[in-house]
């Protein structure tokens, strides 16, 4: 066993490290994610990601061609670990850069290609996903929104929901039923839609915090141009699924935040006043934190053996396991804060923090989904409803 | 980044997997153990010995292996999935680390080659009742008087105690005032040692009552730091151990749900069933990846990382192993309540190892003080 990373990775955490220090300024600094912004931090936001891209940090997973250093996973880790370390601002384009950019370098044409990703790793385009329906949620091939070919034109009818970025997204990657006749997974086709089109509708979403962080679509006889269509007709399911296939950073730096949160609330409970002493010193509390960091600290654990896993060829469950431990710890950090906090916790961000956590056991699959799946793919076990 | 084992780690766990399964089955032989005080035999302890496993830690120069906590914690982790009774961990792992911390050079010369040959098997004697896990104020004493040293006190939850031949005895030297670990003969007089009653039929523990026993200290200097390095390695160990009977209970268990069928099909297709197997192997992978790391980082980290992984692990391994053994009772059902089956010899196993070197509470504490009251907390802002 060896927890170092290789020199090449440590070169590029010493490059990326000086060139933060250098263009980070301080107004770019704790920017809430493009879901949360309002407009003036959006722009600003965009200008700190054309920075980014122009510098080639934006994308470093990409294939050079397209702008990126074809980084490994240990790489896009360090990557991440230094814009946490830095407090960098979130990206402006996240589902864009891991999602949708693959799916348009495997199966779009030149066209396609010239013609966003360019515009899409600067930040230019905000890029949405139009996946989930009302009646498509985790059962998500049943999706009904159709398109019918007319001439030069697709005409696109139906409803989209859960629009993570549908509010200010410019483009949306939008799957559609092409052949009504065909088995649920085989009569998909994935559109490139712009979202000025006459007849889309956008409409925020306002969740349980009282913020719009999603929106539903309405296409009420939207015409897409034909070139629109990525990859083949009725084959949108095989183009939507594509991912990069070293794109595995994300989920072993899921700790990165949560870590980062905890630390958060030890300082704030060591801040607050409660009774005779500080939050901090009461003896419940204290075992209470201690229990949240073990937490954090493991996740970060299971994060390194997937990590290795990945590297070394071993197939572990870990990655799998990781998003579960991940929403149950985001979920015990803002109850933690709650118990330890008390009425001090009942307004700002504890407050905030623990009615969204609420969307992390739903949101990229429930919970017991999740666990269907690890039970069927990991364990074996036979398929259940 | 490189969490994997090697090759000839493999090799080891395979090697122990293979001795074990072949002399000391779960049946009859770990059954027949249960109610032996000694938990071993001559010929299975004889088998360790041929495998060089004693001498594990000891360095080669001194007869033994020469390797390290990763070794040590899958040759636990090997032993605590066949539910291995004996006094391999105490003697191999609790004394060895002990003799290694705190006996001067030539006393090492004295004891580790034996130790590593298994010809001299040793147990440590911390623990005082009434005192919960505080060590280091000790009511036991030694007193020397002319040239001798005779030592007494009370110690309990001491492992393997009736299958030793020495006992490690922590005790305040009232020459000095301060701490030393006394080396007792295990059938010297003066040292009465009785069987504990204790869940886990598994382990043997033991109180040991020492009236003016003929003792003599181990080393010199100040012993606390090696005692406390010595305890962190085996709660480590144990922790391993508690991770090879949950694996083992994890893997019974759905080895059973695939076949057993209710309403004409497997009770593992059911949901409810497969959401319990989930649960404990997401709780059996934190404790691997938390336990490897601790066993890696006792002999590659600096001393406070340590202590702190160690913390972590045996935290970690008290909390939440014991309920897959509980859960793995569950999905048996019935007959996994029954004596017949061995579903409850793992439940026992972990119920052992939840108290053994600091239950989760007394680990948490500890904790605490490192992430609530130390640097960890503060700099949040800055996030170095």
């Amino acid at each position: 066993m060896d927890f170092s990373y290789p020199a090449a990775a440590e070169d590029l955490r010493a490059e990326l490290h000086a060139w933060l220090d250098a263009n980070l300024a301080p107004r770019f600094r704790g920017l809430a994610s493009a879901i949360a912004a309002e407009r003036e931090g959006l722009e600003l936001l965009r200008e700190w990601n054309r920075l980014l891209a122009d510098a080639g940090w934006a994308a470093i997973a990409w294939p050079r061609e397209y702008g990126g250093r074809e980084a490994g996973v240990i790489e896009q880790v360090v990557w991440a670990e230094e814009m946490d370390r830095a407090q960098a601002p979130p990206l402006l384009n996240p589902i864009g850069l891991s999602n949708i950019a693959p799916a348009i370098m495997q199966h779009g044409s030149d066209a396609q290609k010239q013609r966003f990703l360019g515009r899409m790793r600067r930040g230019d385009d905000i890029w949405c996903q139009g996946f989930s329906e009302p009646d498509a949620g985790s059962d998500l091939a049943s999706l009904r929104a159709a398109a019918v070919r007319d001439g030069d034109h697709f005409v696109v009818n139906g409803q989209k929901v859960w629009n993570t970025l549908g509010n200010v997204a410019a483009w949306c990657e939008l799957l559609v039923r092409t052949d009504p006749a065909a088995p649920k997974h085989r009569g998909i086709s994935c559109l490139l839609v712009d979202m000025s089109l006459p007849g889309i509708e956008v409409k925020p979403i306002v969740t349980i915090t009282g913020e719009a962080e999603f929106a539903e679509l309405f296409f009420t006889d939207v015409r897409v141009p034909a070139d629109a269509l990525l990859g083949p007709l009725h084959e949108g399911w095989r183009v939507a699924m594509t991912t990069l296939n070293n794109e595995r950073g994300g989920v072993a730096t899921l700790h990165l935040q949560v870590r980062r949160r905890i630390r958060q609330l030890i300082a704030d409970a060591r801040g607050t006043r409660r009774g005779d002493g500080r939050a901090a010193d009461d003896a419940s509390a204290r075992r209470d934190l201690a229990r949240l960091y073990l937490a954090g600290e493991f996740l970060k654990l299971l994060s390194d053996r997937a990590l290795s896993g990945v590297v070394h060829g071993r197939a572990g469950p870990e990655g799998s396991l990781t998003k579960l431990v991940w929403s149950e710890t985001e979920q015990e950090i803002a109850e933690v804060a709650a118990r330890v906090l008390g009425p001090d916790g009942l307004d700002g961000p504890w407050a905030r923090a623990r009615l969204h956590s609420r969307s992390y056991s739903i949101a990229g699959g429930t919970t017991q989904v999740n666990k269907n799946i690890i039970a069927q793919r990991v364990l074996g076990l036979p398929r259940s409803y | 980044m490189n969490f994997e084992l090697t090759e000839a780690q493999e090799i080891l766990r395979q090697t122990v997997r293979r001795f074990l399964a072949e002399a000391a089955p779960l049946s009859p032989y770990v059954r027949a153990r249960l109610e032996d005080p000694r938990g071993t035999t001559d010929s299975v302890w004889g088998g360790l010995v041929d495998l060089g496993l004693p001498g594990l830690l000891v360095p080669e120069d001194l007869g033994g292996a020469g390797l390290g906590m990763l070794e040590m914690g899958i040759v636990c982790e090997e032993l605590g999935r066949a539910l291995h009774p004996g006094p391999f961990a105490a003697s191999a792992l609790t004394a060895t680390s002990l003799v290694a911390g705190v006996a001067s050079p030539s006393e090492q010369r004295e004891l580790l080659p034996a130790l590593a040959a298994g010809r001299l098997v040793a147990t440590a004697a911390v623990y005082e009742p009434g005192a919960g896990y505080d060590w280091a104020r000790p009511r036991a004493a030694a007193e020397s008087r002319s040239g001798s040293v005779a030592l007494s006190g009370v110690k309990h939850l001491v492992p393997a105690a009736l299958s030793v031949e020495l006992l490690l005895v922590v005790a305040r030297d009232t020459g000095s005032g301060g701490l030393g670990v006394f080396a007792v003969e295990r059938h010297a007089e003066g040292v009465v040692v009785s069987p504990t009653e204790s869940v886990d039929g598994t382990r043997k523990l033991a109180r040991v009552e020492l009236t003016r026993a003929p003792a003599r200290r181990l080393g010199t200097g100040d012993p606390r730091g090696a005692i406390a390095a010595a305890l962190d390695r085996s709660a480590v160990g144990s922790a391993a151990d508690a991770l090879g009977a949950a694996m083992r209970a994890h893997e019974i268990a759905l080895a059973y749900a695939r076949e057993r069928t209710q309403f004409d099909r497997p009770i593992g297709s059911f949901q409810a069933v497969q959401h319990l197997l989930v649960d404990m192997l997401q709780d059996l992978e934190l404790a691997r990846a938390g336990i490897y790391y601790a066993l890696w980082a006792a002999d590659a980290a600096d001393p406070a990382e340590r202590h702190r992984a160690a913390v972590m692990a045996k935290a970690f391994a008290s909390g939440r192993l014991p309920a897959i053994g509980a859960t793995a009772i569950q999905i048996f059902g019935g007959i996994g309540f029954t004596w017949e089956h061995d579903a409850h010899l793992f439940y026992k196993r972990l119920l052992g190892m939840e108290t053994s070197y600091g239950d989760e509470r007394c680990h948490l504490d500890e904790l605490a003080r490192i992430a609530v009251d130390g640097p960890w907390g503060v700099d949040a802002a800055t996030g170095s």
